[in-house]
């Protein structure tokens, strides 16, 4: 479609996306088949209410509250063509060159977009694509980068800069507009806390019950071996994440292995200790810490790794700062830090560590990102967004049975009434059987949907964890109208909040993007961005998609962009972290202010994308000590 | 760091699935390293080797139309490419038409897919045609005539699918290991594993899917009579039932495999001979070829264990507390060999989910 202006971008003639719809054809069959199971058999499939005549009554409606929804000519189009088209318009129009904005942010916002947005007709039609389309030569003459020698990308990328920049300041101008940052939204849910966290505390170590398995079969050896393992695992992740000279850092590491390991030890050891208890069914360890959220396997993420050098500690109020940095759409990487400092000051502070977990996850961090989100969880187990949040980023990495009992958990805090069996746990299920668990889950949140009368009044949260569910059994389609209905919902909530309405684009892009709906997932990533241009996530989805239709020099350019802004180095984040932290910081000092958590993901993709183009050159230049800088002789970013 | 080199495969278990699987994703990724460990390669004969007993033919047991249906679909066009390329012989994969007798009405068969109402296979086996009421044996309901579908002599296609496994340079190892965890802590370079220990899924200790259960299956292998079978036999109440009855004349020097039964949850490795008589005696109802029982060259006596599972096979992406993804490819019960190229490609996918650049919600 119109975004990608060249032919060899075109999808219809690229193989790669023929071989791409290909495999989704494959995939749409295993749909049945995921949702399809359990005890009922086939016959409760979704998709079968064509065939059995509503077996699932309850179901079908909800899927039809779904299909009106995005039918009809309410806001429900989660492609609002028309909108960005006249956003772009009066961007256009205000006469300021788009990106003069980026370097002035105190420059007043060109278009405000405040309530309006939702009140748009959907328009996602080749007219309108046509319209936009049309748009972009004139957004190009607003940027300064027209005079790029590679016209080939150039249809495709200064829009997007064009675009990004003054629809980046419009949302800038829009936060102002709208009530400061309401701190009730991520202290809401304080009410059970005093019971879920003393259980939850004791559990801080990853993987004891693992130890004891292990201890169970009388293999001290294995033990060891996976002591090793671990430590093995852990270095490999320093050798990607900790310069080589810096030896003092890894030395802290290390004492801190060995600590970690000598304590796994020890909890191991007193299984002789505990033998006379009558431990002889595993199982039920496994469901012992009562929350359910930690398995054998769960992923064994361990404590929050900090920065050590981080020019925030010496301020006063570090997550005030942060907030703004998030609120303004300023670089993650300095929010991040911001919150670090913030739950250093205040390790009880649950607040800063959900923030400190959203600003890595929206960094495309999502270690440091799970990290953080279940240090929120021990201070406060029924933190529904460090649960959400949790949910999404587990979803991410494939610990999807823990997703599903994260997204259980969120549910009996917001909607209590509708739990009537205590919650999933190992022990209860022994083998843990995904699909009954998924379809357990599935529809307690859809009894939650239906509790809302009709389809704009649902609560948008609700949705976003439907939606979740149904991505994590590649139910695209259903999962696109989940987030869809989010989107349109005139119920406000966390996920619509003009905080995260961004992600939300995000993950309608993601799913868009898994079912092979490239163009349609680069238009919602478009959408995250314009909200919140330093979105590095949304910049990191928009490389994959270029990937996905072949477009690689432009992947590259979305990864290496997504890079700088981790750098710091970019003008606006430098001058803002001077701002923050005051003059006495060196160029170097905020250059190596990220270390210790990077994002191999995005290593791994960029170098994945350099070896697609042929360039080994570029790819043995990516990793940890990657100059961006020196790429920008070839690639625009 | 791992991504610069190519990714290291492990794969858990050599049955039909093990082989297939390695051999399907050593040809999306071929500069991998891959690594098959397994207690059992082809040429062992045991009770916890379920491969080699199987009968095998294709001849679908999918109704669900989906994935199901299409594992056996994928499955069967990559044996017709197979034969057609003229390596039928050399597989041990052979097209033969089938009698397929029911002592049930269609509808209480289970041969109707779920939904349309139809055999889904109806083209794909080159049409179907109803038996003539003295085509029939006594006392049965209706009959089918599957024009042509497939027979597999499993002993030659296990050896062969192991031939083309060592000549891509797949490594094996023959090694036992009580849970995936301490396996993974033997092959610490391991960017994936596969696992496809079918049965063994429910004793490896962190892994323990109750949902298999063992379907004891008995055969009887006898001598190629003088004049050739033409067709397989096939009779059954429904398509999968205890007292079914086959006969599968096998290709290239396989004799003849006699069936059958179905045991839910018996473990039994001893022959029972009264079953062994009482599946000559029907084959040779259903097969007058055969002749008399008295005649027949009995060539051994099989036991093998189906992994069934509640809710069918597990083909699913779960990631290890170690951090390393793992891809269950188990649980095919008796059609392994029928779904082996199929439920390979799911797992295919699934493996380049998690080792592509993917999206993130």
């Amino acid at each position: 479609m119109s975004f990608l202006g060249g032919a060899e971008c075109s999808t219809a003639g690229n193989p790669l996306s023929q071989f791409t719809k290909h495999v989704q054809d494959d995939k749409s069959l295993q749909r049945d088949r995921l949702v399809g199971r359990g005890p009922g058999g086939m016959q409760e499939s979704m998709r079968s209410q064509q065939m059995s005549g509503g077996s699932d009554g309850m179901m079908n409606e909800f899927m039809q509250q779904n299909a009106q929804l995005s039918q009809g000519p309410g806001p429900a189009s989660p492609f609002a063509m028309e909108q960005m088209r006249r956003e772009l318009e009066r961007a256009q129009h205000s006469g300021s060159p788009a990106w003069a904005a980026e370097f002035d942010p105190g420059m007043e916002a060109p278009a405000a977009m405040g309530p309006g947005m939702q009140e748009r007709p959907a328009g996602f039609n080749p007219a309108e694509f046509a319209k936009f389309q049309q748009m972009n030569p004139a957004a190009r003459t607003a940027s300064p980068t027209v005079n790029s020698p590679q016209p080939m990308m150039g249809g495709y990328q200064r829009p997007m800069y064009g675009m990004g920049m003054g629809m980046g300041m419009g949302m800038g101008g829009m936060g102002m507009m709208q009530q400061p940052y309401a701190p009730q939204n991520f202290q809401q849910p304080m009410q059970d806390s005093g019971k879920g966290k003393g259980r939850m505390v004791e559990l801080d170590d990853q993987d004891w019950e693992k130890q004891f398995a292990e201890l169970e079969q009388g293999d001290q050896d294995t033990l060891d071996a996976e002591a090793n393992k671990r430590i093995e695992a852990e270095l490999n992740e320093m050798d990607r994440s900790v310069d080589a000279t810096d030896f003092g850092d890894f030395e802290s590491i290390w004492e801190g292995i060995k600590a970690e390991t000598e304590h796994a030890r020890q909890l191991a050891n007193e299984e002789n200790f505990v033998d006379g208890m009558h431990m002889g069914d595993l199982d039920q360890w496994e469901g012992f810490d009562g929350l359910n959220t930690h398995s054998v396997r769960d992923p064994p993420m361990g404590d929050y790794l900090f920065e050590q050098n981080n020019a925030f500690q010496n301020i006063t109020n570090p997550f005030e700062e942060g907030i703004k940095i998030m609120e303004e759409g300023g670089n993650l990487s300095l929010a991040a830090l911001a919150f670090e400092a913030a739950v250093q000051k205040d390790p009880q502070h649950v607040a800063a560590w959900v923030k400190l977990g959203e600003s890595q996850a929206q960094n495309e961090k999502e270690t440091p990102a799970i990290r953080a989100l279940e240090q929120a969880l021990k201070l406060d187990p029924s933190n529904l967004e460090a649960l959400m949040g949790l949910a999404v980023s587990y979803t991410n990495e494939g610990y999807e049975s823990t997703a599903y009992r994260t997204l259980e958990r969120w549910l009996a805090t917001k909607y209590p009434t509708l739990i009537k069996e205590p919650l999933s746990s190992d022990a209860e299920m022994g083998f843990t059987d995904r699909h009954l668990l998924h379809e357990k889950v599935t529809n307690l949140f859809i009894e939650a949907a239906q509790l809302s009368p009709t389809g704009e009044q649902m609560d948008p949260d609700v949705q976003v964890g439907l939606g979740v569910l149904f991505y994590g059994v590649e139910e695209y389609d259903k999962a696109v109208d989940c987030f869809g209905a989010a989107l349109a919902s005139t119920e406000s909530g966390v996920s619509n909040s003009s905080s995260q309405v961004h992600l939300l684009w995000n993950r309608l892009g993601a799913t868009l993007a898994n079912s092979g709906r490239s163009e349609e997932a680069i238009d919602a990533y478009s959408r995250a961005l314009s909200f919140r241009p330093n979105f590095v996530r949304a910049r990191y989805n928009l490389g994959v998609s270029c990937i996905n239709i072949g477009c690689f020099t432009e992947a590259a350019q979305h990864l290496l962009g997504a890079l700088a802004m981790h750098k710091v180095v970019e003008k606006e984040g430098k001058e803002r972290a001077r701002e923050v932290v005051g003059d006495g910081v060196s160029e170097r000092d905020l250059d190596n202010m990220i270390h210790q958590n990077q994002s191999t993901n995005l290593y791994d993709t960029l170098r994945r994308v350099f070896g697609q183009m042929g360039r080994r050159d570029l790819a043995d230049m990516v990793g940890p000590g990657i100059d961006v800088e020196r790429f920008r002789g070839e690639f625009e970013f | 760091m791992a991504s610069r080199t190519p990714p290291a495969f492990l794969i858990l278990g050599a049955g039909v699935i093990g082989l297939t699987t390695a051999l399907t994703i050593q040809r999306a990724y071929p500069t991998s390293t891959i690594t098959i460990v397994a207690k059992h390669f082809p040429g062992d004969r045991s009770i916890d080797y379920t491969s080699p007993w199987a009968g095998a033919n294709w001849c679908s047991m999918a109704n669900d139309n989906g994935p199901l249906e299409h594992y056996d679909r994928v499955t069967f066009s990559r044996f017709a490419e197979m034969v057609e390329q003229g390596l039928g012989e050399e597989v041990g994969i052979g097209r033969m038409g089938m009698w397929g007798v029911f002592d049930a009405k269609i509808e209480e068969t289970g041969i109707l897919s779920r939904g349309t109402g139809r055999v889904w296979y109806e083209e794909l086996v080159g049409g179907l045609r109803n038996l003539d009421e003295q085509e029939l044996p006594k006392g049965a309901v209706f009959g089918l005539d599957f024009k042509s579908t497939f027979r597999i002599n499993t002993q030659i296609y296990l050896e062969w699918l192991q031939a083309q496994v060592l000549k891509e340079g797949i490594k094996m190892v023959r090694r036992h290991y009580p849970s995936l965890t301490s396996l993974l802590s033997s092959f610490p370079n391991t960017a994936l594993l596969v696992n496809c220990s079918a049965l063994g899924s429910l004793t490896l200790s962190d892994v323990k899917d109750t949902n298999l259960y063992p379907t004891r299956g008995q055969t009887v292998l006898v001598a190629e009579p003088k004049t050739p079978i033409p067709r397989m036999y096939f009779r059954s109440p429904a398509r999968i039932d205890p007292t079914t009855t086959y006969v599968f004349p096998r290709t290239n020097g396989g004799g003849v495999i006699l069936g059958g039964s179905r045991q839910d949850n018996d473990w039994s490795a001893e022959i029972d001979m009264e079953l062994s008589k009482d599946i000559i005696r029907r084959c040779c109802e259903l097969c007058p070829e055969l002749g008399e029982p008295k005649n027949l060259q009995v060539i051994s006596h099989n036991v093998g264990l189906r992994p069934s599972r509640k809710g069918g096979p597990r083909i699913e992406l779960e990631k290890w507390s170690n951090g390393v993804p793992v891809v269950h490819n188990y649980g095919h019960a008796g059609a392994g060999f029928q779904s082996s190229w199929g439920t390979a490609a799911r797992t295919l996918e699934l493996v380049q989910k998690v080792l592509e650049p993917s999206s993130k919600l």
